[in-house]
């Protein structure tokens, strides 16, 4: 474990869950990576859990539940399977990047991270949103593993590719390791225009260490996307900016986990960027909150937060 | 009027300060802003620069003919290249991005507050065209409010040096900084508006000012290319029986509030002087520290408020106030004010 990681900030009141008490066998920075499927899987209902307990225990009594529900089992196979880290030595200079261009998604991220053993799972439930903690609501480099701030959307690609540019310059140039990059965008992010600067340099760059991942919800703040601002056909726009495009069901861990495996080999496009286009349900895994639009950002009763637990045990 | 005209041999052609000709033959600030990148390119073989279609004017396509595997052009994609610089310094690069100082401040400031300074990232940003030096171009290429936006962001240092001499060392020196920087600089072809002030034997040091000649009735601070008016204003005020102090305030942030404080408790007046707005610049930095630590009279010469326009520069300066006569005006107002 990282040293660290921030003091425990104190609740006055509250209790808290129990972390000696998940749903799953396993224990937190003990998984053996790369996990097979089947604990993925399980994994994958675990964050669900804890997502649900972070959002209860957050300091402002709130996180952006829909679009983590849906980001799920994408950051589960990257944190348990492709990327190459090292929890103990955040700033290991050989580690893959992971950057989360949809930066409100965080505590995603954070309960995959601390599942890895990036900092003690407690974290999820005394440090989101809370002054001293290190879990801000939008990623930032307070927390160990985090590579870049995102939060404003559109800004996350156009530094994972920087960050690929920069691992074969030094690959090229002063004999480093190759490492891959990897950047989770949300449907919002592909609504920004920087997002579409980022794919014109990325393929003119030819950074084939580059791997984008949509999470392809359908759904922004305020409706669905085909309503409020249409993205199809998103496979022809990526095409037609010179990427590799895969397109898989973002809740199927065998379907995103093939097409991790075959995009990160060079020789899968030789000098192209890849996407892979997940489609996901936002809110996913709890019945009220799938495909609602209430659900984007959000707090939770104590009865809807019994409930999700609830579903979220099967 | 006083008499401004030239006192020094050789350093200004005969005639009013605000004629272009004045300033021919000075050496244009951005052929040795383009070899100093060169020269930092040498020094560091991580040092990268990043370009949106402006390394001609810029003149740091000095950088990309010497190491072209190590300048990115963006086409004319700012946000891109600041985010991308980003990453690039997670990476343990020293990413320098010359662009329009319009540009890459108005249309980049959320990459630079959320992607550089919050992370304090070690990322170097030249805005380039500063103030009214972009004269041709007009208001959406013209940026008063550059000093403004880059000082109020917190980790950025923000730096203008005075000539070409100082940004041989600034420029280096900056680079060498760990965290974010704002490295200011005019268009120099015209009128070379950045005439030397900065005597042999200068020495650039980050948080001090140059006090570039020593007086007793007022202070006059300025930046850029307002430190050479400032120098020949206070030639002119010294003809009137004013004795004033001059200095080149290069590093804007942090200020060098400790000699700022010795002089004003002195002189007991100051005027700054700056190519750009009135507001929140310079001469805003050098009040609210003032007004905390020695308040004194201060008068703010600079763009009062207002956008620019496409004219000869020789037309823009006097008529926005970026004058000599206007920086003895406002030294004349500072004492009458100190008087009281």
């Amino acid at each position: 474990m990282p040293e660290c990681l921030g003091a425990k900030v104190p609740i006055p009141g509250e209790r808290m869950p129990d972390p000696a008490a998940p749903v799953v066998e396993f224990e937190p920075g003990k998984i053996p990576v790369p996990a097979d499927l089947d604990t993925i899987r399980r994994l994958c209902r675990q964050f669900r859990r804890d997502l649900i307990q972070l959002t209860v225990h957050s300091g402002t009594g709130s996180s952006h539940l829909g679009g983590e529900l849906s980001v799920m089992e994408i950051l589960g196979l990257l944190f348990f399977h492709t990327l190459r880290l090292d929890p103990a030595r955040p700033e290991w200079p050989e580690r893959d990047r992971f950057v989360l261009s949809k930066g409100h998604a965080s505590a995603a991220m954070y309960v995959a991270m601390a599942w890895r053993g990036f900092f003690p799972r407690e974290r999820l439930f005394d440090s989101f949103n809370r002054l001293h903690g290190i879990l801000q609501e939008h990623v930032n480099l307070k927390t160990p593993g985090a590579e870049i701030p995102t939060g404003s959307l559109g800004m996350g690609l156009s530094a994972g590719a920087g960050m690929a540019w920069g691992a074969r310059h030094l690959a090229r140039h002063e004999g480093a390791r190759p490492c891959l990059v990897y950047a989770v965008l949300s449907d919002g992010d592909c609504t920004e225009g920087q997002t579409w600067e980022a794919a014109m340099s990325a393929a003119h760059f030819g950074l084939d260490n580059l791997i984008a991942i949509v999470d392809d919800n359908r759904r922004y703040v305020t409706g669905p996307a085909d309503r409020v601002m249409r993205l199809s056909p998103l496979a022809a726009k990526w095409e037609s900016f010179g990427w590799q495009v895969a397109t898989v069901d973002g809740h199927d861990l065998a379907a995103i986990r093939g097409a991790l495996d075959r995009l990160q080999r060079p020789e899968a496009a030789p000098g192209r960027p890849r996407v892979i286009l997940a489609r996901t349900l936002k809110g996913k895994g709890v019945s009220f909150m799938e495909d609602d639009d209430g659900w984007h950002a959000g707090h939770l009763t104590a009865e809807q937060a019994a409930q999700a637990l609830k579903e979220l045990e099967a | 009027m006083s008499d401004l005209r030239p006192q020094g041999p050789g350093e200004d052609a005969p005639g009013t300060i605000h004629v272009l000709g004045a300033f021919l033959g000075a050496e244009d600030i951005r052929r040795i802003f383009g070899q100093t990148l060169v020269e930092i390119g040498r020094q560091n073989p991580r040092a990268v620069v990043l370009d949106c279609q402006t390394a001609i004017p810029t003149m740091a396509v000095a950088f990309a003919r010497e190491f072209p595997e190590r300048f990115l052009d963006f086409g004319v994609a700012e946000q891109n290249a600041v985010s991308f610089a980003a990453g690039l310094a997670r990476m343990g690069f020293l990413p320098i991005v010359p662009l329009f100082a319009c540009f890459v401040v108005r249309r980049a400031l959320d990459q630079l507050a959320t992607q550089v300074a919050y992370p304090e990232l070690g990322v170097k940003i030249c805005g380039v065209y500063a103030g009214l030096t972009s004269p041709n171009t007009g208001a959406t290429h013209q940026m008063t409010q550059d000093l403004a936006v880059m000082r109020s962001l917190p980790h950025f240092t923000v730096v203008e040096p005075a000539d070409a001499f100082e940004l041989t060392q600034a420029l280096p020196a900056v680079a060498s900084l760990p965290g974010p920087v704002y490295f200011r600089m005019v268009r120099g072809d015209v009128g070379g508006p950045c005439p030397r002030v900065c005597p042999d034997g200068y020495v650039f040091r980050l948080g001090r000012a140059g006090l570039l000649r020593e007086g007793r009735d007022v202070t006059l601070v300025g930046s850029g290319l307002m430190v050479s008016r400032c120098l020949r204003a206070a030639e002119a005020l010294a003809r009137e029986g004013i004795s004033a102090d001059v200095l080149n305030m290069s590093s804007v942030k942090p200020l060098d509030e400790a000699l700022l404080v010795e002089r004003a408790r002195r002189t007991g007046a100051v005027v700054t002087a700056e190519n750009h707005s009135i507001i929140g610049g310079l001469g805003s930095a050098v009040a609210e520290c003032l007004a905390e630590a020695q308040p004194v009279p201060v008068r703010r010469v600079g763009v009062r408020d207002q956008f620019g326009e496409s004219a000869p520069l020789e037309d823009l300066l006097p008529h926005y106030g970026l004058t000599a006569e206007a920086v003895v005006e406002a030294a004349r107002a500072a004492l009458a004010l100190k008087g009281r």
